[in-house]
């Protein structure tokens, strides 16, 4: 074991702070760079759309899968949408076993608020009949590898799976009541928004880390969500408690969103081109 | 719809003793002590082990004995309807005899009182769910360095009508047995053996004999796997 290491264990707190001093994080980057972000579409044939995405270290991926389903008596002309994230133990010995615990619930919840806030689904589009039949879309994320800054990862797989989705052609006889389901799964869902979100971990009043390592996560003192769409509109800000920030600070996080914006969507872009030419 | 047609190939062009395309992987991931990945043709597995470590609840430890647990969980839209629950008593019941063949193929007594966790996880399942699930934990615990007394490899057959089939995809085994059997390669024991459905007494030979032998194929494609790994890994810290 080098001293370094010995340090780190003895000293987490002194050792993190030695870095940022410097205006450096132990993996090297700075306070303002983000990690390599990897996009792969269409990992899981059985899903009806998928995708795997690896931001550093951490690695998510997202199965989506479709079922024909009744319209609830209140919105007769809806389909639905139906996030979900999980956390195993695999993924990290922070997660125990069992049911979803408050990380896994907050990151589904923060991924239902996105689809309702940015608008991106039209949900009378997924209806196929009204009151009859109508899809639902379970989008399972999955965490494979936790190192930090999970609803960034879960939103960028979540919507590059959902891009990648391809339904059959259903067609439903009112007569009947038969369903006749396409054999070939051709129709895409349709989205009218491309929100992208950026986490920053607070360290102090002055310093903010971008994409944040679980590491940054702990030393950090709570995280602020900046989700943007494309045309730099802002969606929603989620900050869950922690360190306290004047406005002129969630002017500067708005800032950096905008510019990931262009990036990670041209990611997802070229990721579902890369896939269309391999098919 | 014939599993197998009269040129004698299968749904997927394979012959009755040809295995599916094998890829692994070691090592994905930093966290966990060891990791691997493993794709039998269509079924897509992931393994991470934690541990050798201190047994959690105190109940459980034994001085002279290792503690040995295992926990397989699939992703929703790993099959073709989608998993309501990711842990259901079928995958429990995975999770115990995985632990149980690793109970007999762990040197427990170099590691008294503590305990090994073996975390396993469903992408993509087609058929064989079980045998890719041992082969990817015991591709983990290589690289976690947990002392084996030999790889286990498992593999999956089946019989339809007078030919018995290797590998078998979820679409074969709908109406025909599934032999997994899971054994030592070097030593030629066998750890495991489950069967699903009924099969007869005489064609089960056949069967077994078959699964075996996929077994030593399925065992030269993870062997290479982990020469392979081990000389990279070589290169690398001889380079320091």
């Amino acid at each position: 074991m080098t001293s370094m290491e010995i340090w780190k264990i003895f000293e987490p707190d002194n050792y993190y702070k030695s870095f940022l001093e410097q205006n450096k994080r132990p993996d090297g980057r700075g306070l303002v760079d983000t990690r390599p972000i990897t996009i792969k579409v269409g990992t899981v044939n059985t899903a009806e759309g998928s995708a795997t995405v690896r931001i550093g270290h951490t690695a998510v991926m997202c199965g989506v899968k479709a079922e024909l389903a009744k319209p609830a008596l209140r919105k007769p002309n809806e389909g639905f949408i139906v996030p979900n994230v999980e956390l195993y133990p695999c993924c990290s010995p922070k997660f125990k076993a069992g049911p979803p615990g408050e990380k896994a619930m907050e990151a589904s919840q923060f991924i239902k608020n996105v689809i309702i806030s940015s608008k991106m689904l039209n949900l009378e589009e997924l209806c196929i009949k009204s009151n009859k039949l109508a899809w639902c879309l379970y989008c399972d994320v999955v965490c494979l590898n936790y190192d930090g800054n999970l609803l960034d990862a879960a939103l960028v797989s979540f919507m590059a799976a959902l891009q990648n989705v391809k339904l059959p052609e259903v067609t439903y006889d009112e007569e009947t009541e038969r369903i006749h389901v396409g054999l070939d799964r051709s129709i895409p869902v349709i989205l009218k928004a491309k929100p992208v979100s950026t986490t920053f971990t607070l360290w102090s009043e002055e310093i903010q880390l971008i994409d944040p390592t679980a590491e940054d996560e702990d030393q950090g003192s709570g995280e602020v969500t900046v989700v943007l769409l494309e045309d730099g509109k802002m969606c929603t800000i989620n900050k869950s408690g922690g360190q306290l920030i004047t406005h002129e600070t969630l002017d500067l996080f708005v800032r950096h969103g905008k510019e990931q914006i262009k990036k990670i969507n041209d990611c997802i872009e070229r990721a579902l081109i890369e896939q269309m030419d391999a098919s | 719809m014939d599993i197998i047609s009269p040129e004698g190939l299968r749904q997927d062009g394979r012959t009755a003793t040809c295995l599916r395309t094998i890829s692994c992987r070691l090592g994905l991931y930093d966290r966990p002590n060891g990791s691997a990945y493993i794709e039998m043709g269509n079924t897509k597995v992931l393994a991470a082990v934690y541990g050798p470590r201190e047994v959690r609840s105190l109940s459980k430890q034994q001085l002279d004995d290792c503690v040995i647990q295992c926990q397989v969980s699939r992703i929703a839209a790993c099959q073709g309807e989608r998993v309501r629950r990711p842990m259901d008593p079928r995958t429990r019941a995975m999770s115990l005899q995985i632990a149980g063949v690793f109970q007999g193929a762990i040197r427990k007594s170099k590691y008294p009182g503590s305990q090994i966790d073996i975390y396993v996880q469903v992408l993509q399942a087609d058929g064989g769910v079980m045998s890719a699930c041992i082969n990817a934990s015991t591709l983990a615990l290589i690289h976690a360095g947990v002392e084996l007394v030999d790889y286990v490899v498992s593999c999956t057959a089946s019989m339809y009508k007078q030919t018995a089939i290797i590998d078998v995809t979820n679409q074969e085994t709908m109406n025909g047995c599934e032999l997994t059997i899971s054994l030592l390669p070097n030593k030629e024991l066998i750890v495991s053996l489950d069967t699903s459905h009924t099969i007869h007494q005489e064609q089960f030979e056949p069967v077994m004999e078959l699964a075996m032998t996929g077994c030593q194929q399925v065992y030269e494609s993870m062997q290479s796997e982990v020469e392979s790994y081990l000389r990279d890994k070589h290169a690398i810290m001889s380079h320091r």
